[in-house]
């Protein structure tokens, strides 16, 4: 693995080299030193909370913002350096908006068309057919666009943005304008027609059920810094950061303290994956569905809370030493509040965290 | 996205020197009447005359505020049987200037009007009515200024949210309370708006308080330039004035924040009408009153004061030559200031900060210099420095372009504001250039808008007097000019032919607008 | 770093712009009859009411083939056009409602002299002593009345009698928008001095003295009964009675102490550094000749300077007393006069 998380074989489609961009004279830092690399036909998620420069990074790379600092290249060739700006209708870079942005005064084959000027007559009129029967609109090319639903305009969206082959598509938060039907019906179909075009997509979302679904690999974005890039699983098991921790799943970090082969914990001593050297004091991360918990008058924590949530149980525990954790269990397994409870937990991975660093 | 182009900022540098120009020039030479102008001002008499000025325009506010209120509920919350007729009709009194209005009123209601010659006809002697003075002036200004706080109130009735009246009547509040309690407060904006216009409008008017012997600052400014041999007193009386509209102005901008004023229509639920059951003849009563006040009557007294047919086209023939002029002068302006506008609005709306301050600053200079202001303004300045322009028809146009370029940069701006930024950027994004962005996208979006933006300032050109009385070259009238000449050389069929000749000039482009029906920003 | 795309935004824009912009000056330029740059197109600033000059003009345009270009306005406002473009003149010829304007311009040297044979009858009093001006018609200050609210009996033979307070809110006059009005303020002071004036004015103006707009608005309001009585010039009595109304007309002060009726005259005058001189003098001599004289006479109701001429229903110059003063007098008072009676 390379230090940005890609595989270096893949032919790179996408190079982000230290990043940089702020606004206001520098008061307002969008990104910080992002390097990432997308190879062809990977489909990338920027994951983070509003605010955290996932959007202006997309926008770095299609052209719509210069950098500071740091070079962008797509498809080998610099467009975004120190010296050189190429204009966003020169970097083949196709966009899908949020609020899909299909020009209301053309219809949804015009608006595919849109992006084929330079294209012969013929080549054209094949190429608007595919893009359109590619998203499944094919009867629909004659509408405008407040004549189609949300979903159906997205598709247009898509469909305009890939017709002229681009080397890249970047999208926007595809899916937040999109009711939760919608949402996961599009999240399949999205994922099905990138896949079938092999076009690289960088797509930036807030939704983390959504990224997983969707990406081949997921970046996570805090306040301008890309705090880890890595296939989701990873990400999910082996948080780098705190906040990836938190961000990607639910997590609960208790104190633990390292002794030789294990990390001695309230919950018990876990192995010391990590090699960590002894004598530290590190904060274990505990994921509820780590945590077991089995009724025990003898036991010594008790439950404070239980939420149901359909799929599941989401109890908070309190443990011996004062502290809560959080429990899932499954949506049958009930123990109300109060009750006294034993705590078992056995994480595949042992993640730690030094204070507030991360550590890998 | 700080800096300019030089490009841009050349544009820039223009329209800004264009629009301030005259306002610094004005500046300078109220400063260089010193002492004496300072003196002058503190003199009872401007006093007197300040006073007399705000009392007329805030009357003619209250007035134009209880003529427009009522139809613009009625005709947008009840359901009066031709109330879409109404509210296309309402507009008409903007295509009539206060000025017509005036002459038609005069006619009506002068010591030897119609009015005062029946009831010296019944037998009695002396005069009932008399519409010269102070009252008379606000009677006819506002009449003719209604339709703003009638279109800016009718249009915050339409798009307001219904679920809040409907909230108040569940809670027990009949059409009154509901009126008073939810409607009137959701209505404070718009009226502030409208009254802020009407208030302005009424402080520069000219022609009309001319004519209905009301002494105001405009009217004690034009005195000065033709009887004085210096324009020192004429120039600190313009500084008092345009510090005044400034003021207003200001207070206008502040009351409004970033609102447009017209509200589009969110395509929500349309508001709940009342029936009006056995209100329905009082509500019809006063919508004809209104708007035969404004609109039939005026017309129909100017029929009558024009004789006949013949008279109307014996003037049009031998006037074809002012016709024409009114025309392109209003036409050539409207469009330099479409094309400004959309330069100006464009850098506005995508460049936020000190440019879009400075520019949105200078073209708005036009609403704060009346008419005769800005006619000895331009004077003075392009006498001095531009001598090849002045004395040449390019002043006419150079005035109106200056004065109503506000309303065009208004129109263009509303309409970008509601193109979603994002589309330029597709466009981009699909191999378009910058330019051929905003050419393929962006301007078909807002046609419509610059349409009714070229469409305004054309209508306000062909019905301005104060300014190209002052700036016209020799023989170069217009029909408003005409207009002025014959009343004051007592040929009222003359005048009245030619008034009804503007009419229809300016009725067609106004009716087209309300076709578009892309709302309307401000007018004059 | 160079950022091309927001060039090629603004660029295309600035153009479209500056095309427009020029496009209208263009056109402003080009359509518009700007500066007459031929021979044969000549500019009147004329203080006098269209109505009276037109004749006379038309029937010069016939006469001479050419083209006028006509400017009505104020007299005042006109002179103070003239003086303002002295640098670039635009008027030829300027007609003036009285002849004390003209002296203020050739003071301040906006006039060319031009003393035509025509001038030569036309009395000294009625003309420039150095050329700078003629007198082509007068009119004189009149009291106009309303024959059906008094008695020709009992109107007032002196304007000074106006002050008493039984006219007391049924006086109208013009104000000093009217130049002719500023001369007869200026007259006033000449006779009895600015202290006696002023105290007469102010009476005048304490007792309801309505101050109009325009002389029109006096006669009209006398004809219709909206005044009892109005101070304004000898046409328009005529005109009034033209008109149909029940009006009379008292020519004032001409007792044997009496200072008399100041008559106005209309004076023409050839602008400095006018393009068309040539021209300008050619409708000098003809304003003055019987041809222009009679239309003015018997269209305008304007008293005839030359003598000779049938004044038809006016009556001529040697039929009443006329104020003497002089006109560089009364232009020396004017200046002074309007200082005297600001808001008149």
């Amino acid at each position: 693995m390379t230090a940005d998380g890609s595989g270096g074989r893949m032919t790179e489609v996408i190079r982000l080299e230290r990043v940089s961009k702020s606004y206001g004279d520098g008061d307002i830092i969008a990104t910080r030193e992002i390097s990432l690399v997308a190879g062809k036909g990977e489909i990338v998620a920027l994951l983070g909370p509003s605010g955290c420069g996932k959007t202006t990074t997309l926008r770095l790379i299609a052209g719509f913002e210069a950098p500071d600092a740091g070079s962008i290249e797509i498809g080998g060739r610099i467009v975004a350096n120190e010296r050189i700006f190429v204009p966003p209708e020169r970097r083949g870079v196709g966009m899908v908006f949020q609020d899909y942005a299909l020009f209301p005064h053309l219809t949804a084959r015009e608006n595919v068309a849109f992006g084929l000027r330079t294209w012969n007559v013929e080549a054209r009129r094949k190429r608007i057919a595919e893009s359109l029967d590619l998203v499944g609109l094919s009867e629909l090319g004659g509408r405008y666009s407040h004549e189609l639903s949300g979903g159906q305009q997205q598709r247009v969206a898509l469909a305009r943005a890939l017709a002229p082959s681009p080397q890249v598509v970047l999208l926007d938060e595809p899916f937040s304008d999109l009711d939760a039907d919608m949402r996961a019906h599009m999240r399949q179909d999205v994922h099905r027609i990138l896949h079938q075009a092999g076009t690289t997509a960088i797509f930036v979302t807030h939704d983390q059920e959504e990224a997983f679904m969707i990406a081949d690999r997921v970046g996570v974005l805090n306040r301008g810094r890309l705090e880890q890039i890595d296939q989701p699983d990873v990400i999910y098991h082996t948080p780098a950061t705190r906040f990836v921790a938190r961000f990607v799943g639910s997590a609960d970090f208790i104190p633990g303290a390292v002794e030789g082969d294990g990390i001695v914990t309230e919950l018990g001593t876990f192995p010391n994956q990590q090699g960590l050297p002894p004598g530290q004091a590190v904060e274990v991360m505990i994921r509820p569905d780590d945590v077991e918990l089995v009724a025990d008058l003898a036991g010594d924590a008790t439950v404070l809370t239980r939420h149901f949530r359909g799929s599941d149980n989401l109890y908070c525990v309190r443990l011996p030493s004062g502290r809560t954790v959080h429990s899932s269990q499954g949506s049958t397994k009930i123990v109300e509040p109060g009750a006294r409870i034993a705590v078992k937990t056995d994480p595949t991975h042992v993640v730690c965290f030094h204070e507030d660093e991360a550590t890998r | 996205m700080g800096l300019l182009t030089p490009a841009a900022a050349l544009g820039v540098a223009v329209v800004v020197l264009l629009t301030a120009s005259p306002l610094l020039n004005l500046c300078m030479a109220v400063l260089a009447a010193g002492s004496q102008g300072v003196s002058s001002l503190l003199s009872g008499s401007v006093v007197t005359l300040m006073g007399r000025t705000l009392l007329l325009a805030t009357l003619t506010t209250l007035w134009a505020l209880v003529l427009g209120v009522p139809p613009a509920w009625i005709l947008t919350r009840t359901d009066l049987p031709g109330r879409r007729l109404f509210r296309v009709l309402g507009v008409l009194p903007l295509a009539i200037p206060p000025y017509i209005g005036a002459l038609t009123y005069i006619t009506l209601l002068g010591p030897v009007g119609l009015v005062n010659t029946a009831y010296r006809a019944l037998g009695a002697s002396g005069q009932l009515v008399n519409i010269y003075g102070m009252w008379g002036g606000v009677l006819v200004l506002g009449l003719f200024t209604y339709p703003y706080i009638l279109l800016l109130a009718g249009s915050a009735l339409e798009s307001s949210n219904p679920a809040l009246e409907e909230a108040a009547r569940a809670a027990g509040y009949g059409p009154m309370g509901i009126f008073a309690q939810v409607t009137l407060p959701l209505l404070r904006p718009s009226l502030l708006a409208g009254s802020l216009l009407v208030f302005l409008y009424a402080l520069s008017d000219f022609a009309a308080v001319s004519f209905l012997r009301v002494t105001t600052f405009t009217t004690e400014i034009y005195h000065q330039l033709n009887t004085r041999f210096d324009e020192r007193g004429a120039s600190t009386l313009s500084g008092v004035l345009v510090l005044l509209t400034v003021l207003v102005l200001v207070a206008q901008r502040r009351s409004l924040g970033r609102r447009s004023f017209v509200q589009r229509r969110t395509g929500a639920k349309p508001p709940t009408l009342y029936p009006l059951g056995r209100w329905r003849v009082p509500a019809l009563l006063c919508t004809f009153v209104v708007l035969g006040g404004s609109v039939f009557l005026p017309i129909a007294l100017l029929l009558y004061q024009a004789g006949s047919a013949a008279t109307i086209i014996q003037t049009l023939a031998s006037g074809q030559r002012y016709l024409w002029n009114s025309l392109w002068t209003a036409a050539v302006a409207a469009t330099v200031a479409s094309g400004l506008a959309l330069f100006v609005a464009y850098l506005i709306d995508r460049r936020k900060g000190l440019v879009g301050l400075l520019l949105t600053a200078s073209t708005q200079v036009g609403y704060a210099i009346p008419g005769t202001v800005l006619g000895l303004s331009l004077i003075l300045l392009y006498n001095t420095y531009l001598p090849w322009i002045y004395g040449t028809a390019a002043m006419v146009v150079l005035g109106y372009l200056l004065r109503y370029l506000p309303q065009a940069v208004q129109g263009s701006a509303a309409a970008l504001s509601q193109v979603d930024p994002n589309l330029e950027e597709a466009a981009r994004g699909l191999g378009r250039s910058g330019w051929q962005a905003l050419r393929e996208v962006t301007i078909p979006l807002i046609r419509p808008g610059m349409v009714a933006g070229w469409m305004l300032v054309f209508i306000s050109s062909i019905k301005e007097v104060a300014a190209t009385l002052l700036l016209r070259p020799a023989g170069f009238d217009t029909l408003p000019v005409r207009i002025w000449i014959a009343t004051i050389e007592v040929d009222f069929a003359g005048a009245a032919s030619t008034s009804l000749i503007l009419i229809a000039t300016t009725a067609l482009p106004l009716f087209l607008i309300k076709r578009l029906d892309t709302g309307i920003p401000q007018l004059d | 770093m160079i950022t091309t795309d927001q060039t090629m935004a603004d660029r295309g824009t600035i153009g479209t712009t500056i095309i427009l912009l020029i496009l209208g000056w263009a056109s402003a330029i080009m359509l518009a009859p700007t500066t007459p740059a031929s021979a044969s197109e000549l500019v009147i600033y004329s203080g006098r009411k269209e109505s009276a000059i037109k004749p006379v003009v038309e029937l010069f345009e016939r006469k001479a083939g050419v083209k006028v270009v006509l400017k009505i306005g104020k007299t005042s406002g006109l002179a103070n056009e003239i003086l303002q473009e002295r640098q670039r003149p635009r008027a030829d010829v300027f007609i003036a409602t009285e002849a004390g304007v003209c002296e203020v311009l050739a003071k301040r040297q906006a006039l060319d002299p031009y003393a035509p044979a025509a001038a030569r009858v036309i009395p000294p009093d009625y003309k420039s002593s150095r050329g700078f001006w003629t007198g082509i018609s007068g009119r004189a200050r009149v009291i106009v009345y309303n024959t059906g609210l008094i008695k020709d009996g009992d109107v007032p033979n002196s304007v000074l009698d106006l002050a008493d307070p039984k006219w007391n809110g049924k006086i109208s006059i013009a104000g000093t928008l009217e130049r002719t009005t500023l001369s007869w303020l200026a007259a006033l002071v000449h006779v009895l001095g600015e202290a006696k004036a002023k105290a007469y004015i102010h009476g005048l103006l304490r007792n309801g003295l309505k101050v109009l707009p325009d002389n029109s608005d006096v006669w009209r309001g006398v004809g219709s009964g909206e005044f009892t009585l109005g101070l304004t010039n000898s046409p328009n009595y005529h005109l009034a009675v033209k008109a149909g109304f029940p009006v009379g007309v008292v020519y004032p002060d001409q007792g044997p102490s009496g200072m008399g009726s100041l008559v106005n005259a209309n004076a023409v005058a050839i602008v400095k550094g006018a393009r068309n001189l040539t021209l300008a003098r050619r409708f000098v001599d003809f304003i003055l000749s019987r041809e222009a004289q009679a239309i003015l006479v018997g269209h305008a109701f304007e008293i005839p300077l030359v003598p000779g001429m049938d004044a038809g229903e006016v009556r001529p110059l040697s039929s009443f007393k006329a104020l003497k003063i002089s006109q560089e007098r009364l232009a020396d008072l004017e200046e002074r006069t309007i200082r005297l009676f600001p808001g008149f």
